[in-house]
């Protein structure tokens, strides 16, 4: 159906552009995506906390800014969905866990993650945050503690995840653009899932600093948008060096923007054919096959080029990511933040009860798998050896990108599937990553698009990807994309009954 | 491959977790599909192949040794689940 075009229904850009030259007020802005929310949240559930009267005020603020002639930024007006793993000072901050969210004594962190401060700095306005897997661990989002987001292309079917919540807020108009957070797919994923673009920045490329930390050699930022230039305008803002940060990259960030309309003439672009390998549903492979087409209209070069490593992307992913979550949630001990059991009587007690109430079965399987390969005896026939499969993994791409400029490929080998359908079946589920984990693994900056839709109506998701610190050139493909085909304008019709 | 519960029951003290029977017997199946499915890993040759442990090659990130104003007690335990004096308070130690 066609989206009015009330604010909400609005591109980042537009409403930016407008607000800047006073034609349009921020807190205008704001209530059509109010409204927007609390008529599309009874059927998705994308948000886990909101703050009207906060939401508002900060729009009113923003307003009396542009009416002393003072220029807000680059996002002036703009109202952003924020995952919650991300820290915004003094609001609820969950990751989707009990552990973080005792009654009464929720975790509110006591300062704003670099992300976030970009965001305020450039004059953007925080909606709330958004529904996850817990700890960011799963690809459907029913790992939240706080029940399932549902996409809103079908009600019965999973947003993909973990970044469900902000994937599907984007998608139903009741967010403009979003940030999420992809350690082994979970903005690429879940974007295609519900039929938007997510971008999964270079490693480095954007500050992890107040992110809650799942994977850290693997966590990255990014946003969520329903157009090239909305993601670029959001990139832009939230990319560049941070010290509190070290692994964060010290790269000039280009103009993202203009990247978006660079085209893609002469572009050599690699077709994976291992990603086609892996059981990929028939009408994904179409859609994205007839994507490539238009990339190649539009003067592209399509190549087929080999990535051989690309099966061992799950087990050497599984082992990696497990690793580094058993570490970084030591953390949540019951003492420092969160949720403590009450009697206790020892300080080992506290620790055990403490976690083991606040945690879900999927986030105690992945600590109690990333203790096994870490353990003495284990480390070398698990851990070592999946650090030295990482290498081929890398090294497959170093020898592709020799060749072409970019790759594209599915994102997903299948659409959004049915509530319930995988989540008493951890292997399952870990598969659905199957064709994202790579770029996470190679430190890549990769994207998705949607690109078409299935039989059922459900969105099929492009994925783009690239060299490091090349996310303007996957921009410029999706621009390219976008202004041949209207895929991206397509909305789902949700919550339009109120 | 199997763990076996007692490795299962290693692993969680270890991880400062509490399995009951029945978790302990559902993760132990869990493990034992997914560490099957990682043993995949085997097949490769990866004697001669160094090991990647990030995705960046940037090491000994150093900053200026300024001193810089961090959070305030207060601030620092205004989400601690117990207080007192000024510092986290957890069940007697010794």
């Amino acid at each position: 159906m066609e989206v009015s075009r009330s604010p909400h229904g609005l591109g980042a850009r537009e409403i930016r552009d407008r607000v800047r030259r006073g034609e349009l007020k921020a807190e205008e802005v704001a209530r059509s995506l109010l409204g927007r929310i609390h008529a599309t949240e009874p059927a998705l559930h994308a948000y886990l906390y909101m703050d009207d009267e906060a939401v508002l005020d900060r729009a009113r603020g923003l307003d009396l800014r542009v009416a002393r002639g003072e220029d807000p930024g680059p996002l002036a007006g703009v109202p952003v969905a924020i995952k919650d793993n991300l820290c915004v000072r003094g609001t609820p901050t969950t990751a989707g866990s009990r552990i973080l969210s005792a009654p009464g004594a929720g975790f509110r962190p006591p300062y704003d993650a670099g992300v976030v401060e970009r965001l305020l700095g450039a004059g953007a306005i925080p909606l709330g945050k958004t529904n996850l897997d817990e700890f960011a661990m799963g690809s459907s989002c029913e790992n939240s503690a706080f029940g399932p987001t549902r996409n809103p292309w079908d009600r019965t079917r999973i947003p993909g995840g973990s970044s469900g919540g902000s994937a599907a807020a984007v998608a139903a108009r009741s967010a403009v653009v979003a940030l999420g957070s992809d350690t082994g797919g979970s903005i690429r994923q879940p974007a295609a899932m519900c039929g938007v673009l997510g971008l999964k920045p270079t490693y480095g490329r954007v500050s992890r600093y107040g992110l809650l930390a799942f994977a850290s050699s693997l966590d990255q930022v990014g946003p969520f948008a329903r157009s090239a230039e909305d993601a670029a305008l959001v990139l832009g803002a939230i990319a560049g060096h941070d010290p509190r940060d070290a692994t964060s990259a010290d790269v000039p960030v280009p103009d993202y923007l203009e990247a978006v309309r660079r085209g893609v003439a002469g572009l050599r672009l690699g077709v994976p054919r291992e990603y086609f390998a892996v059981s990929v549903e028939p009408e994904v492979e179409r859609a994205v096959r007839s994507a490539l087409a238009v990339l190649e209209a539009a003067g592209a070069r399509l190549q087929e080029v080999s990535l051989p490593h690309t099966p061992f992307g799950i087990p050497c992913y599984y082992i990696v990511a497990t690793a580094e979550a058993s570490s970084n949630l030591a953390r949540y001990d019951g003492v420092h933040y969160g949720r403590r059991t009450p009697g206790a009587r020892t300080l080992l007690d506290l620790y055990e009860r403490s976690r083991s109430e606040g945690f879900g079965d999927e986030v105690k399987r992945r600590i109690l798998l990333g203790t096994y390969v870490l353990s003495a005896g284990y480390y070398d026939a698990y851990y070592l050896r999946a650090l030295k499969a990482r290498t081929l993994i890398r090294r497959d791409f170093a020898r592709a990108f020799e060749e072409v400029d970019a790759l594209v490929a599915p994102t997903s080998p299948f659409t959004a599937f049915r509530l319930g359908d995988k989540v008493d079946d951890p292997l399952a589920m870990y598969a659905c990553d199957v064709l994202t984990v790579t770029v996470n693994l190679a430190g890549l900056p990769g994207l998705s698009l949607p690109c078409g839709r299935d039989g059922s109506g459900l969105p099929i998701g492009l994925q783009v990807m690239g060299p490091p610190f090349e996310e303007g050139r996957l921009l410029a493909v999706a621009g390219a994309y976008q202004a041949a085909t209207t895929h991206h304008l397509e909305a789902p019709a949700v919550g339009d009954t109120a | 491959m199997s763990l076996g519960r007692d490795e299962v029951l290693r692993l969680a003290r270890l991880a400062r977790l509490h399995l009951d029977d029945a978790a302990a017997q559902r993760l132990e199946a869990d493990l034992d599909r997914i560490v099957t499915h990682v043993e995949k890993l085997g097949e490769l040759a990866l004697e001669d192949v160094e090991p990647t442990t990030g995705a960046v090659d940037t090491c000994n990130v150093f900053r200026p040794d300024d001193p810089r104003t961090g959070l305030t007690v207060e601030e620092a335990l205004a989400n601690a689940p117990a207080r007192q004096a000024g510092a986290f308070r957890v069940p007697r130690v010794v």
